[in-house]
């Protein structure tokens, strides 16, 4: 059979097979379908330079990152002492002052500063709903069960203002 | 050497089943003990996921520092049924979710990532052999790709992102964001539409 005369995968079916769905029928086509094989492979191999591209960026910017600080031994806390902890905490966000201007992903801020402006009421509206759909897809069981660590949630020192 | 009956059967397979997951629940423990093991294992990839999920990589570090003190200090609850990496990914988007509720957070800057790390992406990239053809190319591609995702929607971008950058299949994608396998297929197919029309893989 020509090239021509094959009746190729259609775009969903090369879809289901990049997600892992396939069917056994279009890896049969596949296996003997040169031009089938390299619509998948092409995506594959330009999936493969981006992940190990920004993999490798990734770990540069983690390697810079600060050293995350664990509280050990880790126990549970009395009230009294969370307390103190929060206090502690409250009282070294005065004292540190909010810079940390080469940090983690330190570099071009000032694109990122100009780049953030004040949202407009359309903006935030905008945004809420997008929040919206994020919130209904994401089951929050997990978080739940981890409650009780929310008191270790790090402040956030960040070295440049978010827009409020 | 007697045959089983059917339900002995059953329960023989389910109790392997349930020691099986026992055991990579025991195994997870202690991978999840150690906090070096998994800041070292882990910590570039959430921060990736997350990077890319929201296109804020200050915001990502934190999330990623979060998640990885919530899933140390929360190991015990771990059950086994997912692989430690998935658990994570789980966390990390709860994270996530806990820090866009927290504040007014402006979705995501469509250029920000590309536009403000790009260069930083392409200094890193691996140095395959020394032709710079083939790092130039290398470099449009991995531009073009970030662009792609970055253009997805929400929805859109983190499905593709858990699928073909946690690599999770679409069952657990579906059970990590409770949404049914059909509309994460729809999701993905939608992306992968952009994605490949984008990188000229489609006619
Ligand atoms: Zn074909």
């Amino acid at each position: 059979m020509t090239d021509e005369a094959m009746d190729h995968l259609s775009e969903e079916a090369l879809n289901d097979t990049l997600i892992g769905m396939g069917s056994s029928t279009a890896e049969l086509h596949l296996a003997t379908c040169t031009l089938c094989r390299a619509k998948v492979e092409e995506f594959q191999a330009d999936l493969g330079v981006w992940n190990s591209t920004t993999l490798a960026w990734s770990q540069v910017q983690a390697e810079q990152g600060e050293r995350i600080r664990i509280p050990a031994p880790h126990r549970r806390l009395s009230p009294a002492a969370v307390g103190w902890a929060l206090a502690a905490v409250a009282l070294l966000a005065m004292v540190i002052p909010v810079g940390r201007e080469s940090g983690v992903f330190g570099t071009k801020h000032s694109a990122v500063a100009v780049a953030q402006q004040e949202d407009s009421q359309a903006q935030i509206a905008q945004d809420n709903e997008l929040l919206k759909e994020v919130n209904a897809a994401i089951n929050p069981d997990e978080m739940s069960q981890l409650k009780e660590y929310d008191l270790f949630k790090t402040p956030p020192p960040r070295h440049r203002q978010r827009p409020q | 050497m007697g045959a089983y009956a059917k339900s002995e059967f059953i329960d023989m397979v389910s109790g392997t089943r349930l020691e099986w997951r026992c055991a990579r629940r025991a195994r997870a423990i202690g991978e999840l003990d150690d906090i070096d093991g998994l800041v070292r294992n882990y910590r570039a990839k959430i921060l990736r996921f997350i990077a890319f999920s929201i296109g804020d990589p200050d915001l990502a570090e934190t999330i990623t520092q979060d998640t990885l003190l919530k899933a140390w200090m929360g190991r015990e609850n771990f059950r086994g049924d997912c692989s430690v990496r998935t658990w994570l990914t789980r966390i990390a988007l709860n994270v996530t979710r806990d820090h866009l509720r927290s504040r007014k957070f402006k979705f995501w800057k469509q250029t920000r990532v590309t536009v403000l790390d790009m260069e930083e992406m392409a200094a890193v990239l691996p140095a395959e052999g020394s032709n710079p053809e083939r790092q130039v190319l290398a470099k449009e591609k991995v531009r073009e790709l970030s662009q792609a995702v970055a253009d997805l929607s929400p929805n859109q971008r983190t499905v593709f992102l858990m699928r073909f950058v946690e690599e999770m299949p679409v069952n657990e994608i579906s059970q990590t964001l409770g949404m049914p396998v059909a509309t994460v297929r729809t999701h993905l197919h939608r992306a992968l539409n952009a994605v490949r029309g984008r990188m000229g893989a489609k006619p």
